[in-house]
């Protein structure tokens, strides 16, 4: 259990806490018999420092009769206030990384929540295709800046002409442009060859002839 | 009336401009002084342009009409098409195969085309299309050749031979009915083959980030091959092949320049695929063992909506040249071992054929083998 600190069991114990801080100590102090005697004694404390001052302030003749009892312990509880906000304003330049640890963390909590909530909602809005192509990104760079994986390699640059076959189309693909040969038939036949081509056979719906659409890299 | 005008103002406003495309955005044809083959006309009847988001996309759809000038009958074609400003990377081709055009004979080639390129790209010819080749039926050949269409033409020559002399042996033996369970067979083999969509990355580097691992070849025996696969293997990783090595011997008493393995590629729930070639031009001399590498990554995005996992790979010698010219293809009875005719596409001669049928019934399919 994480006890309040002295200064402020002092303040509660004299009823001069803030409503939050006050509530804060008296739900300590309810579960705390350490706590709870502490406050005690300082109520105690408090009560016969009162009684004492009474008693001082019934002498006759010894001290002066100008003496303003009151405005005393005004300046007295000031001094006193002054004194544990300074404690505390050394504490706090004492300790500083872990307030702002502290505070760092609720912030980092808050925002790791956010980017969860968001990346979530973000990925399920994604069509499959995207979805698996940014996966392949975002491991891409952390294979990149992490270099855990093995038997991985950043694609090749050559990569922006990409050759593809389908059934309805073969297409070569380079920077976004575009150029594709359509079969006119259905039910054509993909073929490709690792020396760098694609192509689809079909035949011709209109001409009944055997066509054979193929694209290749230009350096061929 | 004037709410009417403002909705029919504001869809014309919507509504991209699908518009015909004239002059310059027309393919440029450009055919040798000597060519063998000359364009009677070209129709691009529903070609068209129309933006799309911050580019412009080209529909181009041309029938070329072109004549044989030669004195031999041409068996096949092919075109050349290139995009300069679009893709100076990449380029394509069109091949038309068996064909029977006689001298002073008219025949279409059919080319439909799609651009996609930014609206600021110049505003030069964006399509050029010229001859790469032309294969007579004496097997010789004119043309620039820049695409090994002599090749591609002469093998596909040498399998419509081969099919049409089997279909016409089919009738001779077993008669019409024979023929036409022959030609259902293979409509039917033609359309539960499967097919898989690919994508060609150049360079043999992985771009994806599953496990890569080494897979070895297992290779399917055909008894005729002038070359013996000795060994091989691949890198895999998930839908992606790459890289593939293989190890071949001459076993044939002639030098070979060029062989071609076909790739099957196993998935895990067992299924096989025809994935594509690995083709090598090569100085193997006869007795000589010989390596082959590939340097691209082949990509299987999807099959059926699944990504298609890699689980076994399987070589077999799909073509092979000779030194001097010759060509060896796989026998009729190569091609019927299951694993085969499960995954290997039927012949354009084969294709051809079954679509007479299918088209024009048995009569017309008779009456087109006894042309040859």
């Amino acid at each position: 259990m994480r006890h309040p600190a002295p200064e402020k069991i002092a303040l509660f114990a004299g009823d001069d806490l803030g409503r939050w801080q006050h509530w804060r100590v008296a739900r300590h102090v309810a579960r705390c018999a350490g706590c709870r005697d502490e406050v005690q004694a300082l109520r105690v404390a408090g009560v016969q420092l009162r009684e004492l001052t009474a008693e001082l302030y019934n002498l006759p003749a010894e001290l002066p009769k100008s003496l303003n009892w009151n405005r005393l312990a005004q300046e007295m509880t000031g001094n006193i206030r002054v004194g544990l906000a300074a404690g505390e304003a050394i504490a706090l330049f004492d300790k500083p990384s872990r307030i702002k640890h502290r505070l760092g963390w609720n912030a980092a909590l808050v925002l790791l929540g956010a980017t969860a909530v968001f990346a979530v909602a973000f990925w399920t809005s994604l069509p499959p295709q995207q979805a698996e192509h940014l996966r392949a990104s975002l491991q891409r760079i952390r294979t990149e800046r992490i270099g855990t994986l093995v038997h991985s390699a950043p694609a090749p640059a050559s990569e922006d002409v990409i050759l593809e076959a389908s059934s309805s189309s073969i297409q070569v693909r380079e920077n976004g442009r575009a150029m594709s040969l359509i079969p006119h038939s259905d039910g054509a036949t993909v073929s490709v060859s690792i020396d760098g081509s694609a192509g689809v056979r079909f035949v011709d719906a209109d001409t009944g002839q055997v066509t054979t659409n193929q694209v290749y890299y230009a350096q061929q | 009336m004037r709410s009417s005008s403002a909705l029919l103002a504001s869809a014309l406003f919507l509504v991209p401009s699908n518009s015909a495309l004239f002059g310059a955005a027309l393919p440029k044809i450009d055919l040798p002084p000597d060519s063998p083959v000359v364009l009677l006309s070209a129709d691009y009847g529903e070609s068209n342009e129309m933006p799309r988001g911050g580019a412009m996309l080209l529909d181009v759809h041309a029938a070329l009409s072109l004549r044989n000038t030669s004195q031999r009958k041409i068996s096949g074609i092919t075109l050349l098409v290139t995009a300069q400003d679009v893709t100076p990377g990449g380029k394509g081709s069109v091949t038309v195969t068996s064909l029977a055009v006689g001298p002073q004979e008219t025949f279409p080639v059919r080319i439909d085309l799609r651009l996609l390129r930014p609206l600021q790209a110049s505003s030069g010819v964006p399509v050029q299309i010229s001859l790469d080749g032309v294969l007579f039926d004496d097997l010789s050949f004119y043309g620039p050749d820049k695409l090994s269409s002599r090749r591609t033409l002469t093998l596909s020559e040498w399998e419509a031979r081969r099919d049409r002399r089997y279909f016409k042996s089919v009738l001779a033996a077993g008669g019409p009915d024979k023929l036409r369970r022959e030609m259902l067979q293979s409509l039917t083999h033609q359309a539960d083959r499967p097919s898989l969509d690919v994508e060609v990355v150049r360079g043999a580097r992985a771009t994806n980030f599953e496990p890569e691992k080494q897979v070895q070849f297992a290779f399917l025996s055909l008894p005729d091959s002038p070359v013996e696969p000795m060994g091989g293997m691949a890198r895999i990783a998930g839908n992606e092949a790459r890289a593939p090595r293989l190890e071949v011997k001459n076993r044939s008493d002639r030098a070979i320049r060029y062989l071609e393995v076909g790739w099957i590629l196993q998935d895990r729930s067992g299924r096989e695929f025809l994935a594509g070639s690995v083709p090598a031009e090569l100085n193997l001399a006869p007795g000589q063992k010989s390596q082959i590498l590939g340097d691209a990554t082949l990509k299987f995005p999807q099959l059926g909506g699944q990504p298609l996992g890699i689980e076994g790979m399987t070589g077999f010698v799909s073509s092979v040249e000779f030194a001097d010219g010759g060509v060896w293809i796989p026998t009729r009875t190569d091609l019927d071992a299951p694993r085969l005719q499960r995954v290997v596409a039927a012949s354009d001669e084969e294709q051809r054929l079954a679509q007479i049928y299918r088209r024009k019934g048995l009569p017309a399919l008779i009456a087109e083998l006894n042309k040859f």
